[in-house]
């Protein structure tokens, strides 16, 4: 496992010369900030992530459902690819 | 005073009859050296040194940001973002809680926190700026829904 400086100078490097190539950090999951940090669905007002995957995957846009359940398991959103893989 | 004129001076000649004491204080913190013609060097951890460095350079990245934004929006450039030029395409309102949010990030890690910690926010808005810049995934996202989506378990 990498020292943390050796991973944020790593990542800083990564952000400047290949801003797309996250292949340093694969399988990361990111919370969206606002203006797209939540979606409303009905009633329920839902934060929003991005599951990342290597370069040739596609995008993942998931809508969590932590905030109803208390389970860490993604709900998959429509119009994105992907399975859950934490069934 | 600072901290290093605190610290107990070896001599160059140290390195050679104490080097073990030399380099025992340099993995503890710091060991400060005092050269023959007077000059103070310092020996220290490769990992307090980079963090030193990454926390300075994400300072600047930062300031070069709030600069950005201090200047009028129809002359600010791409390149006047530096590092974080990517964050151009969001809307101004995002682009300021991006500056204060890796403010308050950067003062926790410099107080002591993990330094991934400012890579884990970098991430979160970096992904948000993608989505963004992508007119389709900005719609879908920012659309809310009046009634459940049907394929989305909830």
């Amino acid at each position: 496992m990498r020292e943390a400086p050796d991973l944020m100078t790593a990542v800083r490097n990564r952000l400047r010369e290949r801003p797309l190539d996250r292949s340093d950090n694969p399988g990361r999951r990111h919370r969206l900030r606002p203006p797209l940090d939540t979606k409303r669905i009905g009633d329920r007002l839902l934060p929003q992530w991005q599951d990342e995957r290597p370069p040739a995957g596609d995008e993942l846009i998931w809508l969590m459902r932590r905030l109803i359940t208390g389970s860490a398991c993604p709900a998959r959103a429509r119009r994105h690819v992907g399975g859950c893989g934490c069934a | 005073m600072t901290m290093l004129s605190l610290k107990r001076a070896y001599q160059a000649t140290d390195l050679v009859r104490n080097h073990r004491q030399v380099v025992d204080d340099a993995r503890a913190g710091i060991a400060v050296i005092r050269d023959k013609d007077g000059t103070t060097l310092v020996m220290t951890t490769a990992s307090l040194l980079e963090r030193a460095q990454e926390i300075g350079a994400a300072a600047v990245a930062l300031v070069q940001v709030s600069q950005a934004l201090a200047g009028p929006a129809d002359r600010r450039t791409t390149s006047a973002f530096g590092d974080f030029a990517w964050l151009r395409p969001l809307p101004e309102d995002a682009q300021r809680r991006f500056l204060a949010e890796m403010t308050d990030r950067l003062l926790v890690v410099a107080s002591g926190g993990r330094l991934d910690q400012l890579s884990e926010l970098v991430g979160d808005w970096l992904a948000t700026a993608e989505a963004w810049g992508n007119a389709d995934t900005r719609e879908a996202l920012l659309a809310n829904e009046s009634a459940p989506i049907s394929d989305v378990e909830l």
